[in-house]
């Protein structure tokens, strides 16, 4: 690998007052209009890919909402709601019954939540962190100028837009009903004469490669382009994490496009996998879902406990707690991740079956606790900044906390056949999936923006969404913990009255977090237009991506990096007795410019 | 104290006690990892808060100098918590082989799930032919309808929901061991009732088992109206795995009597498919199936077109065609929903494809006909007819033993069949 810098020789002017050699930041255009255009959709860049990827999950993640905020509107009342003559009514009849084929109302919620699913799972969460955030700042953390495979890298990102346009296809077209989870015989049935859910199954399909390249990238570049001194544990745990979900995204993910195809093989040429009908076994599938679904969570979580290692380390301007432990933490989760797929069927397989994936899971709860007591031991004799990316720092620790405990009375036997299928699941997932990565996505995204696009975002602005986003997260959720205790199943569009008042609840928490998301996309409205300029390292960090200028330039580096400390070694970095948020200023070796 | 507290947090998440022995061992298992939760994360949440508080970033202030790890404080933090793991492990699994294994020799039903809906086949044959609403939610019983009681939901307001529509009512004895040997017609299911705290799927073309043993009745459960003093304790049956359309509507409810009241209702209680004249068996399974949710007996415009005076006359359908509202347009509307479509009604109806028997179906028909004034005739219904009337004659008075003239409101309807549950 060589970044040896072309315009060396050329006169530059510095906006940041250090000395040394200058090259356009990624973001530069590159002439008019068009060309700029064309030039990112061709784009070879791991930033500018990165980025593409960040609007397109984000603007996703905005559809999965919406969805969301209608199974919410649904839930509000114990009768049926989305079908009456209000806005919202006529809004989703619009939708998800434009040619008027929908035989019955109940229909609409079942197409929401399943949108809502499917969106947030296959399109938000699994691509979320690693293919926008990781993209960006995997090889710039590791010293090199891009992924191993660039080429290859854009492709994934034309795959994810290739499989999210058949996937909304199928919302255009009518709905899906399935769940997210297609179980059969259901899913090879309902809707038999059409053909959107084969679509949203051929969308997930394609989804699966992005993700497959992504991985399959991640992890040569892991291998093969760390700077010069830098060993393996010279690494940021954030790239640490990305290896480890990267080695689950490329064993993993081919099982759910086998069982893909499977299910169009079965709904569509009516060959018997599945179906007893046909002579299949419903079952079969739910192993072959949950082989590539369970493992898929630790895609979803990793990428997030990542980044939470590298904010707790940088805000808090000390050495993280226990780095070893922490990354090889990332490795047990892996590898235990495989062989946990069973305890989504406690209720439907054998009594060993059972209870050998019970043990199993419990396994699988250890990596994830040491990590916990890590995190928090790093905030012992801290400095800590309480701003946006701490406090979603913060959140993160409290909310999937609760997620992670709740997983327990999830893996023990007998209290599993009480809260399986129940809103119990419900709230544990969203606590570990939207309370555990989203939070950390969000947080990661107000942590990294400067140096992503070269502004400040108002720091008031971000801590009021984080406020916002936690209370109305809290009372979404944890209401659906004693929902779910109580008896209230999931996938329900009416239900028993004595439930409501929770359901209120949870539906007004729904508007609050909904609140809070809008108040962080001003933030980044207005720092986008107006945000005041970001210095090279406004938290003090030492990983090397703080090393370079905000916005990154073209190709990360001016000179190939030489690492000589590790990304956590603030004691060795900052002086004694000085403040860390002011170090290291880029005292820089005027042979080795930045 | 700690009884006190643990009283609340359980009503908190629980709401009332359970109802079986091996329920309420869940419920301590769960108390009892909610203990084991609430002290880890009190105990992190409480250090965080603290050192967030303490080691806030003042400006100019130095990071104080601190290890980076320690491995004894590592092993002991990965240790202790999994000792409480291997704990809650197994009494996990003994509280499941509790659930899967029956205690001793059980009754066995055979209970079939359907989209959308449950039949439950008692050990001598006969199916159940009652179906209520479920009112008095609170206490998480069907309470018997009185004359005057209205639903909590008004129908018109918001279309059918889980509290307005009514439910087939099970019968099992008090303290006694049963297993359902269950089974799926087409998707899949799962037969959940929270107050057991146990659920298992429901499979197409294989057996899963579910067995429970309920409390004796106390005094302070209802009593049956009509049965001299005579107590029951009725707890919601769910579907908890998605299975459609009507999923959330796919309730049913179990019904615990005493020994001595059970061995005379399965006398007399259930359907005898046989023998039950066919526009009665008509009635008793469209209430069963919730037809009145959406179909009047009585001309009241209500989500479907209703029943009385249907039969024999034209339907008018939505693409403008006419066609005769026969036995054969019944079972099709039945089968297949959406194929004809009534003008002016929405396309709403699930299909009841495979869901009733040919004697069923039969007596579906032979119940709208009943409810027409152009229905068919039966001169020798009552075996002593002599004179012949013509094809003209008076139908309402062609089956008088067999159908109530009049229906009432389904409200009281199903009251009757509560009361009486020989009818």
């Amino acid at each position: 690998m060589s970044t040896i810098d072309q315009h060396s020789q050329m006169p530059s002017h510095d906006p940041h007052g250090h000395a040394g050699h200058h090259e356009g930041s990624y973001l530069t255009p590159v002439g008019g209009f068009w060309a700029t255009v064309w030039d990112w959709c061709t784009t070879v860049d791991h930033k500018k890919i990165g980025v593409m990827y960040l609007f397109a999950i984000l603007f996703m993640f905005f559809l999965g909402g919406v969805a969301a905020l209608l199974v919410r509107m649904e839930l509000l009342e114990p009768v049926r709601v989305l079908s009456d003559g209000s806005v919202v009514g006529q809004f989703t009849r619009a939708l998800f019954d434009a040619d008027g084929t929908v035989a019955d109302h109940n229909n609409y919620y079942n197409r929401a939540f399943t949108l809502h699913g499917a969106i947030m799972t296959f399109m938000v969460i699994v691509p979320s962190i690693p293919a926008s955030l990781g993209n960006f700042f995997l090889p710039i953390m590791l010293g090199a100028k891009d992924v191993a495979f660039p080429r290859l890298n854009l492709l994934s990102w034309y795959i994810y837009v290739f499989g999210s346009v058949f996937a909304v296809a199928s919302i255009l077209g009518g709905g899906v009903d399935t769940g997210w989870t297609f179980y059969t015989p259901y899913s090879t049935t309902t809707d038999a004469d059409h053909w959107r859910v084969v679509f949203m199954i051929i969308g997930v399909f394609i989804l699966g490669f992005s993700s497959i390249l992504t991985g399959l990238n991640f992890i040569v570049t892991v291998h093969k382009l760390r700077a010069p001194g830098m060993g393996w544990f010279d690494m940021p745990l954030f790239v640490w994490a990305l290896y480890s979900s990267a080695i689950i995204q490329v064993l993993a993910t081919p099982v759910i496009g086998i069982t893909m195809m499977l299910l169009i093989a079965e709904r569509v040429f009516k060959v018997g996998i599945f179906d007893p009908v046909l002579g299949g076994d419903p079952v079969l599938y739910q192993h072959f879902f949950w082989f590539y679904s369970h493992p898929v969570v630790y895609i979803m979580i990793l990428p997030g406990m990542g980044v939470i290692s590298d904010m707790i380390a940088v805000h808090s301007h000390k050495h993280i707690f226990g780095y070893r432990a922490i990354a090889f933490a990332s490795l047990g989760i892996t590898a235990v991740s495989f062989l946990v797929w069973g305890h989504h069927m406690f209720t439907s397989s054998g009594e060993l079956a059972a209870a050998i994936f019970s043990a199993l899971t419990f396994l699988v709860a250890i990596p994830t606790a040491i990590k916990v007591f890590n995190w928090i031991a790093t905030l012992y004799k801290g400095n800590i900044s309480l701003n946006t990316p701490m406090l979603y720092t913060l959140s993160f620790l409290f909310l999937f906390s609760i997620g992670g405990l709740t997983g327990l009375p999830l893996g023990a036997l007998a209290t599993d056949l009480h809260l399986h299928d129940s809103y119990f699941v419900v709230a544990h997932f969203h606590y570990v999936m939207m309370g555990g990565t989203i939070i950390a996505f969000v947080g990661a995204i107000h942590h990294w923006w400067p140096k992503m696009f070269g502004r400040m975002y108002n720091e008031a602005g971000g801590i009021l969404g984080c406020i916002l986003v936690f209370i109305g997260f809290n009372m979404t959720f944890f209401t659906q913990f004693i929902l779910g205790t109580r008896g209230m199943p999931r996938r329900y569009a009416t239900y028993l009255t004595e439930y409501q008042d929770l359901h209120v609840i949870s539906t007004v928490g729904s508007w609050v977090l909904a609140l809070g998301f809008l108040v962080h996309l001003l933030v980044f409205a207005h720092s986008l237009v107006a945000g005041r300029k970001a210095p090279p390292n406004p938290w003090g960090g030492i990983s090397l991506e703080w090393e370079v200028e905000s916005p990154p330039p073209l190709h990360n580096f001016h000179h190939e990096p030489i690492v000589k400390h590790g990304p956590y070694d603030f004691e060795h970095v900052v002086p004694p007795h000085c403040d860390p948020a002011e170090y290291p200023v880029h005292e820089r070796d005027p042979n080795r410019a930045h | 104290m700690t009884t006190l507290a643990d009283g609340f947090w359980h009503w908190l998440w629980f709401g009332e006690q359970a109802a079986t022995d091996t329920a309420r061992s869940t419920d301590g298992l769960f108390m009892w990892i909610f203990w084991f939760s609430a002290f880890w994360f009190v105990l992190l949440m409480a250090f965080m808060v603290f050192c967030v508080v303490v080691y806030r970033r003042r400006p100019g202030q130095p990071t104080p100098r601190s290890s980076s790890h320690n491995t004894p404080l590592e092993i002991a933090w990965t240790v202790i918590p999994s000792l409480g793991l291997v704990y809650i492990f197994f009494a996990g699994f003994q509280g499941y082989m509790n659930k899967v294994v029956a205690e001793g020799p059980a009754m066995e039903y055979s209970l079939e799930a359907y989209t959308w809906g449950w039949d439950l086949t008692y050990p001598n044959g006969i199916q159940s032919a009652e179906a209520t609403r479920i009112l008095d939610v609170s206490q998480r019983r069907a309470a018997i309808p009185m004359p005057g009681d209205t639903p909590t939901v008004d129908l018109e307001a918001g279309g059918p929901s889980a509290t307005s529509m009514e439910y087939p009512i099970f019968y099992v004895p008090e303290d006694q061991p049963i297993r359902l040997r269950m089974t799926s017609r087409d998707v899949i299911h799962s037969f959940w009732v929270p107050d057991f705290r146990v659920k298992f799927d429901v499979f197409p073309n294989r057996y899963t088992s579910y067995w429970f043993r309920t409390d004796r009745l106390s005094q302070n459960d209802p009593v049956l109206p009509e049965t001299n003093g005579q107590r029951y304790r009725d707890h919601i049956i769910y579907c908890a795995e998605y299975c459609g359309d009507f999923h959330s509507e796919m309730l049913a409810i179990l019904r615990v009597v005493s020994r001595q009241y059970y061995a005379e209702w399965v006398q007399s209680g259930g359907i005898d498919e046989e023998n039950t004249p066919l526009p009665e068996l008509g009635q008793i399974i469209s209430r069963r199936s919730g037809c009145f949710a959406c179909h009047s007996v009585d001309g009241s415009r209500n989500t479907g077109p209703t029943w009385q005076n249907a039969y024999g006359y034209d339907v008018q359908l939505t693409t403008g065609e006419s066609v005769p509202y026969d036995a054969n347009y019944i079972r099709r509307s039945i089968v297949e929903p959406a194929a004809e479509i009534h003008a002016g009604y929405p396309n709403q109806m699930p299909s009841y494809a495979g869901v009733f028997s040919e004697r069923q179906m039969n007596g579906i028909i032979a119940y709208i006909q009943s409810l027409s004034d152009r229905g068919p005739v039966d001169p020798f219904a009552n075996g002593a007819e002599t004179e012949a009337d013509g094809p003209d004659a008076d139908a309402e008075g062609t089956e008088p033993e067999t159908e109530p003239e009049t229906e009432p409101d389904t409200n009281n309807d199903a009251n009757n069949a509560e009361n009486n549950p020989a009818n």
